[in-house]
C-alpha cells in the first residue's frame, strides 16, 4: 500500500507541475495551451540529442530548460501575441494547430521510433527493497520539484512585484494595464515559468520513459487539461490540485486494477471525471458560492 | 496663459461607424479641476477611454504637457503621467487593501514610501491594509480607488462618476476627499452625473452632449437652474 501511495504521489506531483505550467499561461492570457505536451516532447527530443553526443546531464537538462523556454517565447510571439483579443476559441484551435505541427515536424525529422535519451540512469533504481522496490528515486524527485515550484510560485506570487501584477492581471487584465502594468511583461515572464516547468517534466519523464516519440507526453497533457478543468481551471491552485488529483487517481487505478482489467483505467479515470464534472461543472476544488476569483 | 496638462485637440472617436466624441476639445490647466458632465450617451467616459488609450480615436489628438499621447497603449499612457479611477471602482476585491495600493506603483513613477502620503489622505487605508478590499463598503472601496490612483503621483487624474451608486452621505464624504485633493494641487478632469455639484465643485465644467462640448460653465452658473438645464438638455 505504501509504494502504491508514493508513485500516486509522484504521478500526481508531475501532473502538478504540468497543471501550474498551464494554469499560469491561463492566468494571464485566458487561453488553454494545447501545445503544452509538444514543448514537453521538443525538450524530451533535446535530451536525447545531447545525451546522444555524450553531453554532460547538468549541460543536457539546461539545454533542455533553454530549448523549451525559447520554444514557448516564440509561440508567444508568433502566435499568442498577435492573437491577443480573438476569440478563446480562436486561440485553443490555434494551440490545436500548433501542437500538431510541432508533433508532424518531430515525426518527420526523428521518425516514428524517436530516439533514446539516457539520463540520470540511476534515478530509475528503487529507493529500497521489499515494500519500496517498485518505487523508484525519480517519484521521490518529481515529489521534490512540485514541492519547490509550488513554493517558489506561490512565494513569487505573494511577495513580490510582478507576482502582484500577475495576480492582478489574471484577474482583470484591462484594470492592471490602466494602472501601469506592463501586459507583455507579465504575460512573458507567466510563458518563461510555464516553460521551465514543461523542461522539468520532460527531465522527469524521459528518466521513466527513455524511448522519445512523437507523440510523447501528449497522453500526460489529455490527463493534466482535463484534471486542471474537473479541478477549476479559474484559479491556479485548484488547476493545480485537480492536477496533481487526476494524476493520483490514474496511478492507483493502474496499480490495484487487475492486470486484465489495465486497459479500462482511462475509461475508469474519464468515468470519474464525467461524474464529477456533473456534480461540481465550476470545478471540484472551487470554493462555494464564490463570486470572485483569484486566478493565480 | 497658464500651462495645459492635458489638452484635446478636435479629438474624435467612433465605435464601428457611430460617432461618440465629435471633435472635442478642451484643455485642464496645471493644478486645475475641470469638470466633464451630460446626459447618458453623451460621450462623457468614451473621452476617457480616448485618453487613456482604450480606444483608438479616428481623429484629433491627446497631448499631455506637449506631447502626444494619441493611440499610445493604456499602460504607457499610465507610466506618462495619467491615472484613471474607473467608473465602479475596479478594485481588486480578492487582493488586500495594501496589494491594490501598490499596484498604484505599477506605473513606475512613486515609490512604496509614497503611499504614506495616500494613507494620511484617507486613514481607513491605513487602518484596513490587511482587509481583503472587497470586504470594504462601497464609499470605502471608492476611497481606495482614488487612493490607488493617486498612489502613483500622476500629473492628472481622472475620475469617471466616483459617486455614482453610493448614498447620499457617502457622495458627500467623497466630494470631501475630492476637496482634499484638490488642496494637494493634483490636476483633475472630473466626470460626473451630479451637474449642479460638479459645476460648483470644479473650476470649470464642460458640458457634452452627442458627443460635442454644448456648453462651458463656471461655479458662477451652478446656482442658475435654467442656463444648467439648457445646457444640460440643450
Amino acid at each position: 500500500m505504501l509504494q502504491t501511495i508514493i508513485n500516486a504521489v509522484g504521478l500526481g506531483a508531475t501532473y502538478a507541475l504540468m497543471a501550474v505550467g498551464i494554469g499560469l499561461v491561463f492566468g494571464v492570457l485566458r487561453l488553454i495551451n494545447f501545445a503544452y505536451g509538444q514543448l514537453i516532447m521538443a525538450g524530451a527530443f533535446s535530451l536525447a540529442l545531447t545525451s546522444a553526443k555524450g553531453w554532460p546531464e547538468w549541460a543536457s537538462v539546461l539545454t533542455c530548460v533553454a530549448v523549451v523556454v525559447a520554444l514557448s517565447l516564440l509561440m508567444e510571439l508568433a502566435l499568442f501575441r498577435p492573437l491577443r483579443g480573438a476569440s478563446p476559441a480562436t486561440m485553443l484551435v490555434a494551440t490545436f494547430a500548433v501542437a500538431f505541427l510541432l508533433q508532424a515536424i518531430a515525426l518527420l525529422k526523428f521518425g516514428s521510433l524517436g530516439r533514446i535519451a539516457i539520463i540520470f540512469p540511476g534515478l530509475f533504481n528503487p529507493v529500497g527493497s521489499g515494500h519500496l522496490a517498485t518505487v523508484r528515486w525519480i517519484t521521490v524527485v518529481a515529489i521534490i520539484c512540485a514541492v519547490v515550484a509550488v513554493a517558489g510560485l506561490t512565494l513569487l506570487l505573494a511577495r513580490t512585484s510582478i507576482g502582484l501584477h500577475m495576480r492582478a492581471a489574471a484577474t482583470d487584465f484591462q484594470t492592471a494595464r490602466l494602472l501601469g502594468v506592463r501586459a507583455n511583461r507579465v504575460i512573458t515572464v507567466a510563458v518563461v515559468l510555464s516553460g521551465v516547468l514543461a523542461a522539468a517534466v520532460s527531465v522527469i519523464l524521459v528518466v521513466q520513459t527513455p524511448q522519445v516519440v512523437p507523440t510523447f507526453a501528449l497522453r500526460d497533457t489529455i490527463i493534466v487539461l482535463v484534471g486542471v478543468v474537473v479541478g477549476g481551471i479559474d484559479r491556479l491552485w485548484t488547476a493545480t490540485l485537480g492536477g496533481f488529483s487526476i494524476g493520483f487517481a490514474t496511478s492507483v487505478f493502474t496499480d490495484k486494477l487487475p492486470q486484465s482489467a489495465t486497459d479500462y483505467v482511462d475509461s475508469a479515470v474519464f468515468g470519474l471525471v464525467i461524474v464529477v464534472l456533473l456534480l461540481r461543472p465550476e470545478g471540484l476544488f472551487a470554493p462555494f458560492r464564490s463570486r470572485t476569483v483569484e486566478r493565480v | 496663459m497658464p500651462e495645459a496638462v492635458l489638452e484635446l485637440d478636435r479629438l474624435d472617436v467612433r465605435y464601428g461607424g457611430v460617432p461618440a466624441v465629435r471633435a472635442l476639445t478642451l484643455r485642464v490647466d496645471h493644478g486645475e479641476i475641470v469638470g466633464l458632465i451630460g446626459p447618458n450617451g453623451a460621450g462623457k467616459t468614451t473621452t476617457l477611454h480616448a485618453i487613456m488609450g482604450v480606444v483608438r480615436p479616428v481623429g484629433g489628438d491627446i497631448r499631455l504637457a506637449g506631447r502626444s499621447i494619441r493611440g499610445q497603449k493604456p499602460e504607457r499612457v499610465a507610466r506618462a503621467g495619467i491615472a484613471l479611477v474607473p467608473e465602479g471602482r475596479r478594485i481588486y476585491p480578492q487582493l488586500t487593501v495594501d496589494e491594490n495600493l501598490r499596484l498604484g506603483l505599477a506605473a513606475g513613477r512613486s515609490r512604496r514610501s509614497d503611499l504614506r502620503d495616500v494613507r494620511e489622505l484617507f486613514p481607513i487605508l491605513g487602518e484596513f491594509g490587511r482587509r481583503r478590499a472587497g470586504a470594504l463598503s462601497g464609499g470605502q472601496q471608492q476611497q481606495l480607488a482614488i487612493g490607488r490612483a493617486l498612489a502613483a503621483r500622476p500629473d492628472v487624474l481622472l475620475l469617471d462618476e466616483p459617486s455614482l451608486g453610493l448614498a447620499p452621505t457617502v457622495v458627500d464624504a467623497v466630494f470631501q476627499a475630492l476637496e482634499r485633493i484638490r488642496e494637494r494641487g493634483v490636476t483633475t478632469l472630473l466626470v460626473e452625473q451630479r451637474a449642479q455639484r460638479t459645476v460648483a465643485f470644479a473650476d470649470r465644467t464642460y458640458v457634452l452632449s452627442n458627443g460635442e462640448v454644448r456648453a462651458t460653465l463656471t461655479p458662477a452658473d451652478a446656482d442658475d437652474t435654467d442656463r444648467l438645464v439648457a445646457a444640460y438638455f440643450g
